[in-house]
């Protein structure tokens, strides 16, 4: 059999059938539930969602075959019992009421199905044998032994208690799904699904930023920056189909259904009373939220780390600089986020060390590298606890001192090399160490080395980003710019910074910690920087307005 | 003296003091290294334009016992080399090296350190009469006579290219970080006036790389001025233009609203020439690494088909037949990928990072395709086969080769270039058990 695009066309009804119709049925049924999560754009929603819960049911179920003993080939039955019994739900369930659906036009599809295009061509093989050859493998022995839970090394062979690197195995269960109905090669499933990946990646996007600025212009301007920027692993299109980038997509839509759940969360009562009010207005978003964060936990883990950075990173950033009246909306929406996520940051710092200690590192070492993150909290609590939140002199001298503390941190080297990069360093062993804090503490702190896919994406998108992130928070501050400039800011800091990044890498190994730079979100600071200065300059003089009204 | 009149005579007076030392220092290069030895010593550098050295191409100091001394020796001479030598010592005894740079004088600090270019212990082309003691990225040393010497081949053009990147990457920030200042300012209520103030003394300083940028690209690297280097300073232009405009008020709603977006538009497809459209060849760094991560307008469906295993999809499903399931295998390191993503089987040869045991078949294909010898290849096994033994790992027992000329990866491996005479070698030595339309297999036998 010859692969080329044409015969390519029944795998992609493959894809649609397996990795689409469950899940978009299963939010099309429960849309009474998630109505608010609808608004935002009721195409996206089931495009992407379908997509993520489809990954979790057939995981699901494919976890389910496996543990009975029968074979995989079951799973394919079973779901289209499940797609018939979600269909008639949908029947009976709608028949005589109708909700209607936001299913208003956005140039975003346009986008998608370019991108779409252009992925169908340069696909999910790299041009070299990366990791992909891995994963299939992984995926491979899945549809070969007919279990997902293989007992020795997919890769090595050996048993599983001297494995060397632990995958969750979500992502590579569905494609031993897929390989085994569709009977078509995996290197050529792995091509054929990086253009479905990627448009999965665009929509989760679009809906972030569409959630937080409610804006469909600046979304979809977002988006095509997604496409054309140089960004880092969460924006390499080639490897959509990892289940590192395809776990972003996921970690994407967990943070849309988190602000949705904000947006509608009662304000004025108990921290207990706000979280119970929550599990009872809003069950089918904290299902959906809690499903979506399990899809992250059992496809890629690291994910689950940064969804619960950025919101801590952002409780941060409210902590800082929020203000307290509640006179424009704007305001009163990041009111609203710091009542419930005020003390989500000192639990974060306070769960990785408790991570740490338990993953058996010298409680000195923890304690020395955990005293700069204290610092930098409890200066900003006593600092700007006293003024009254507003940008005041006191509150700018607060924010000040915070800031030079964090740039305190910073290893200065580090951030030299990345605008000079040395192809001669790639033999150095210790090249996460930065050299002049090797030693201290009794073990090495650590900086990520910035060839390691992190300086295109750090270099082309990180640099413009963090500027104009403190630019845009200079001028506007509302969920969307304190949300993404703040991450974008701290991220940055995390990884210029030894103390931050080891921190951190307590908690995840050093290859994975690299990663924060997703969280400088450059495509969305961009566009709102765009966005801003549009506004500026077409924004009327008020001699302009008088003459308009009169007009 | 008005707002934008300080913004031209600035930058003029910065451009100028800018020029004026780089004519002064103008290609003069410094090389620093440290150095260390136990005893009183000369060190020296020789620079040369092919391998050889001459005492004339050379410079030299004296160090002293103790500790690392840094040494910086520079030259005008120095900018057109392409071998230096270091000879560190002159005395037969322990020395040490370490942080060697070379870096140009000629332009102001900071974007001096962009020039800067480390040049590693581990990447030398040559170490005569020295011996590293223990560890050999921390630079100590034994001279086994009084003339040990480090010579580093140096790629210029490496070298060139990662400036230019760094560069451009610096004028597109300055670009960003002009544009948002320069938009900020358009509406001006009471408050922000020092802002705006600010903004304009902001804007004077970031010219001061343009300047500097323009004055390194026209004097160094003229046969390196390449097309996206034309549209970053067409970008630069339509700045200052919209700068100029916005200072004298002359700027229509439209232009106020274009100019800043096609800007960014002309820069984005700057970025996007080398690795998506394809205009440009060379990368804009020097180690395209992510490259092949993004998506290129020009790749096509039978790029991806032709490099992958796709085509032996029908010889691997009879393999699966064949072969015992579970076993291991022995193949060049693309083969082992090809296999283990469609048989159920484990490689032997792999990645380091994907294997965490000793890799013991690494040289075993090189042998192959070196020795072309049956017997020999036997006895290699059986040496192997005893070195698995001792770390306690299950033998491969299979050989699976891919002949495949149309595959980028096998093409790369000397199994693919000498395959008639390997698969006479393997045919003499090991038991043939499938031959099918690309894929071959053979038992190992001990």
């Amino acid at each position: 059999m010859i692969y080329d695009l044409t015969n390519s066309l029944e795998l992609h009804l493959w894809i649609v059938l397996l990795f689409f119709a469950h899940g978009t049925l299963l939010v099309y049924v429960a849309r009474g539930s998630i109505e608010n999560l609808l608004k935002i754009d009721a195409l996206a929603v089931l495009f992407s969602m379908g997509f993520s819960l489809s990954l979790l049911l057939n995981f699901l179920l494919l976890a389910v075959t496996s543990f009975l003993g029968l074979p995989l080939q079951t799973t394919f039955w079973a779901l289209l019992g499940l797609d018939v019994l979600l269909i008639s739900t949908a029947y009976v369930r709608y028949r005589h009421r109708s909700i209607r659906l936001n299913y208003s036009a956005s140039w975003i599809w346009l986008i998608v199905a370019i991108a779409f295009v252009l992925m169908i061509n340069n696909g999910g093989l790299v041009d070299y044998l990366a990791d992909s050859w891995w994963h299939m493998s992984y995926a491979n022995k899945m549809m070969l032994k007919g279990t997902v839970f293989l007992d020795t090394h997919h890769f090595g062979g050996y048993d599983l208690s001297k494995m060397d690197l632990a995958y969750e195995p979500a992502w590579h269960s569905n494609l031993a799904l897929l390989a085994i109905v569709s009977d078509y090669p995996l290197p050529f499933i792995w091509h054929s699904l990086g253009a479905w990946c990627f448009c999965v990646a665009l929509v989760s996007y679009y809906l972030l930023v569409l959630a937080l600025t409610e804006n469909k212009a600046l979304s979809c301007v977002s988006v095509i920056f997604f496409i054309v920027l140089f960004g880092g692993i969460n924006s390499y299109a080639r490897v959509a189909p990892w289940p590192g980038n395809v776990s972003y997509s996921v970690f994407y839509l967990s943070l849309v259904a988190t602000f949705v759940i904000l947006n509608n969360a009662a304000s004025g009562i108990h921290a207990w009373e706000k979280i119970r009010c929550i599990f009872k207005e809003q069950t089918g978003l904290v299902v959906l939220l809690v499903s979506l964060l399990s899809l992250i936990a059992v496809t890629h883990v690291a994910e689950l780390v940064w969804y619960v950075s950025s919101l801590a990173f952002y409780s941060y950033m409210l902590w800082i600089i929020s203000p307290r009246d509640e006179a424009t909306p704007a305001s009163s929406t990041l009111v609203g986020d710091s009542r419930y996520l005020s003390y989500l940051w000192i639990l974060y710092i306070a769960a990785l060390a408790m991570v740490a200690l338990d993953r058996n590192a010298s409680p000195v070492f923890v304690l020395s590298v955990t005293l700069p993150v204290v610092v930098i909290t409890i200066t900003a609590r006593i600092l700007l606890s006293k003024t009254d939140k507003r940008f005041t002199r006191n509150n700018s001298i607060g924010i000040a001192f915070v800031f030079i503390a964090a740039l305190l941190t910073i290893d200065y080297q580090h951030l030299a090399d990345l605008f000079s990069p040395n192809p001669m360093w790639d033999s150095v062993v210790d090249k996460y160490v930065p050299k002049y804090v090797v030693g201290y503490f009794g073990e090495k702190l650590r900086l990520p080395h910035w060839d390691h896919q992190l300086r295109a994406a750090v270099l082309f998108g990180g640099v413009s980003g963090v500027i104009a992130a403190f630019y845009i928070l200079a001028v506007r501050r509302d969920r969307a710019t304190v949300f993404f400039c703040g991450n974008a800011i701290i991220a940055f800091i995390v990884i210029l910074s030894p103390y931050l990044f080891t921190y951190i890498g307590m908690v995840l190994p050093v290859d994975r910690v690299y990663r924060f730079h997703t969280l400088i979100f450059s495509p969305v600071i961009l566009a709102i920087l765009l966005w801003i200065s549009y506004e500026k300059s077409t924004a009327q003089t008020p001699d302009q307005k008088g003459m308009g009204e009169e007009a | 003296m008005k707002k934008h009149s300080w913004a031209v005579l600035l930058p003029l007076v910065v451009g100028t003091v800018v020029l004026a030392h780089s004519v002064i220092l103008q290609g003069r290069i410094v090389v620093c290294y440290e150095v260390g030895a136990g005893k009183e010593a000369a060190t020296k550098i020789y620079w040369s334009t092919d391998e050889r050295f001459y005492e004339r191409h050379s410079a030299s100091r004296q160090i002293k016992t103790g500790g690392d001394q840094k040494v910086c020796l520079a030259h005008r001479e120095l900018r057109n080399i392409n071998t230096l030598r270091i000879d560190p010592i002159d005395q037969e005894t322990e020395f040490s090296i370490s942080k060697i740079f070379m870096e140009r004088l000629d332009l102001l600090f900071p974007w001096r350190q962009l020039q800067r270019m480390e040049l590693s212990i581990d990447s030398v082309s040559e170490i005569h009469d020295a011996t590293a003691l223990g560890d050999h990225g921390r630079g100590k040393y034994t001279a086994l006579s009084v003339d040990p010497y480090f010579t580093f081949e140096l790629n210029r053009d490496q070298a060139r290219i990662r400036n230019i990147a760094a560069l451009n990457l610096i004028s597109v920030s300055v670009f960003f970080l002009c544009g948002f200042i320069l938009l900020s300012v358009s509406t001006r209520p009471r408050l922000v006036l020092l802002l705006d103030e600010s903004a304009q003394g902001l804007v004077v300083f970031f010219l001061y790389p343009v300047y500097c940028l323009a004055a390194w690209s026209v004097e160094n690297y003229a046969d390196l001025f390449r097309f996206s280097h034309i549209v970053i300073y067409l970008c630069v232009v339509l700045l200052l233009l919209y700068s100029y405009g916005r200072a004298v008020d002359r700027l229509t709603r439209q232009a106020r609203v274009y100019l800043p977006v096609i800007t960014i538009v002309l820069l984005v497809v700057c970025l996007d020439l080398t690795v998506r459209i394809g205009l440009v060849d060379k990368s804009l760094f020097s180690k395209p690494i992510h490259a092949p991560y993004h998506w290129n307008i020009s790749r096509s469906i039978e790029d991806n088909l032709d490099n992958s295993s796709v085509r032996y999809d029908r010889d691997f499903r009879r393999l699966r037949t064949i072969l015992a399931p579970g076993s291991r295998f022995l193949a060049d390191l693309p083969t082992s990928y090809f296999v283990t993503a469609a048989l159920d089987m484990y490689p032997v040869v792999a990645h380091r990072h994907h294997k965490d045991w000793v890799h013991i078949y690494l040289t075993t294909i090189n042998h192959l395709c070196r020795s072309q010898d049956p017997m020999g290849f036997r006895r290699h096994l059986q040496v192997k086969a005893e070195q698995v033994k001792t770390h306690e790992l299950p033998l491969p027992r299979y050989m699976i080769i891919v002949h495949d000329p149309n595959n980028r990866h096998l093409r790369n491996s000397c199994l693919s270039r000498q395959f008639e005479s390997v698969k006479k070698t393997l045919k003499d030595a090991l038991p043939l058990i499938f031959e099918g339309e690309h894929v071959m297999a053979f038992e190992l036998r001990y």
